[in-house]
């Protein structure tokens, strides 16, 4: 997956948060906490060719059904959609 | 009022309670293109720059393993450095969120650099409102060039905010430097305050540049007077003597040495940059080691016990840093404070009567 405008991944006092970095347009230009596995899925959304692979490998992480998985991705896809931070 | 956001405000505190230097002030260089005479840290001797290029690079990936997320960059003038694009490129890409500190004169030669990796914000000191005052006070005829990079600024969508400290030199401008922020719609500070210039090796408690603290009182009433002009002030009178001033108790309750520091341009660790007491070197001690022994340091201080009792408490700021400054220790009442919030509420007391 392709990440359009550049998002640092740290970890902040205990919190998984996103920082802008190049080319983040000003509109973006604040911080994001995400969940645990807001940043599972942050850390291997450019690992992977589709949403279908994001799923296998949350699959393998996480203690969690198919359906939860498939849906807490989407939602967190989408966001980042909304934001034009991914295509 | 504070106009930090709320995630920034959870951040801190959290880091305070678990000891986390989250935010950090790098003071890049002590050289300035401007010369007033009330500045704390420029002067003339100043030569170069002090830490090197891969220095403060080191310094920063230290810091970012150590949990800094905000970053202020400062000075001297931060942007007269030759390597500030490159540095700010850097620190920007280490994942920063970034704020920085300038007399604006040198922007114009930032504006595409600040469009492709935005800072946070831009606090740009405004010292009056025409060239003459900038001429006395600054030394410098840049008042219109600050005036232009400030428009530019805001019209690439940087935000910015302006930053005034009144001298006996513009503090006859206070309603033209607050027009001028309404003007432009950017936000604004003043403050009639200027720290003695401790760390200048002038005496404690000395400013050549600042008002008396009667004329201090009367410049920070009347600024208050003109933001609210169109406001009943009777309201923001009783506010500002209900209390503004920082909940008093004998330690150090900022943010400084709990959850942020401050290096200045030769490497050293302070709590804040007007607090030179405490200095350790980072690069001696390693930047982890230097923030512990910082923030034990900071746990130690005392502040007067007087000012917990005195009974314009609510009214005052008084710190740490201002008691150092004006006194030379930590647990001396800093007089030239105490009169300043005397008179300040004297005046205010004034405009509820009348």
């Amino acid at each position: 997956m392709k990440i359009k405008k550049e998002m640092i991944l740290r970890e902040i006092a205990g919190e998984n948060i996103l920082v802008p970095g190049a080319n983040a347009v000003l509109e973006l230009n604040g911080l994001f906490v995400v969940t645990e596995t807001g940043a599972f899925i942050w850390k291997n959304l450019t690992l992977v060719e589709s949403e279908e692979e994001l799923v296998e490998k949350m699959l393998d992480e996480y203690e969690i059904g198919k359906e939860t998985a498939e849906k807490d991705i989407a939602e967190f896809l989408n966001k980042l959609r909304d934001f034009g931070i991914i295509d | 009022m504070s106009t930090e956001p709320k995630l920034s405000t959870y951040l801190h505190s959290k880091a305070i309670k678990n000891e986390i230097p989250i935010s950090g002030t790098f003071e890049l260089t002590s050289r300035c293109n401007f010369n007033c005479e009330m500045c704390y840290v420029h002067d003339d001797c100043h030569k170069s720059d002090g830490l090197t290029t891969e220095q403060w690079l080191k310094v920063a990936e230290d810091a970012k393993e150590a949990g800094t997320l905000f970053l202020l960059l400062t000075g001297g003038e931060p942007l007269i450095r030759e390597d500030f694009a490159y540095l700010y490129t850097e620190l920007k890409k280490m994942g920063f969120m970034i704020s920085i500190n300038t007399n604006g004169s040198l922007l114009h030669k930032y504006f595409d650099l600040f469009r492709q990796y935005p800072p946070s914000r831009v606090n740009i000191s405004l010292y009056g409102s025409d060239e003459e005052t900038y001429k006395k006070l600054c030394k410098i005829n840049a008042f219109s060039k600050v005036i232009e990079n400030i428009k530019e600024l805001v019209k690439i969508g940087v935000s910015v905010k302006l930053n005034t400290v009144f001298t006996d030199k513009n503090n006859h401008q206070y309603k033209e430097i607050i027009d001028i922020a309404e003007k432009l719609g950017v936000p604004i500070s003043t403050t009639a305050y200027a720290y003695p210039q401790v760390r200048l090796d002038k005496a404690f408690g000395e400013n050549l540049g600042r008002m008396t603290a009667v004329e201090a009182a009367e410049c920070t009433v009347n600024c208050e007077k003109y933001r609210f002009r169109n406001y009943d002030f009777s309201e923001r009178a009783k506010m500002l003597l209900n209390g503004q001033g920082t909940e008093k108790c004998d330690r150090v309750s900022c943010r400084a040495g709990r959850a942020a520091y401050w290096i200045t341009s030769d490497g050293k660790m302070q709590a804040c940059g007007m607090l030179p007491k405490i200095k350790l070197d980072i690069f001696e001690l390693g930047f982890q080691k230097a923030w512990q022994e910082l923030v034990a340091e900071v746990k130690d201080i005392r502040l007067p016990k007087k000012c917990i009792e005195c009974k314009f408490t609510k009214n005052c700021n008084a710190c740490a840093a201002m008691c150092y400054a004006e006194t030379g220790y930590f647990d001396q009442v800093p007089e030239y404070i105490c009169k300043v919030s005397e008179n300040i509420c004297r005046l205010l007391e004034r405009e509820l009567k009348e």
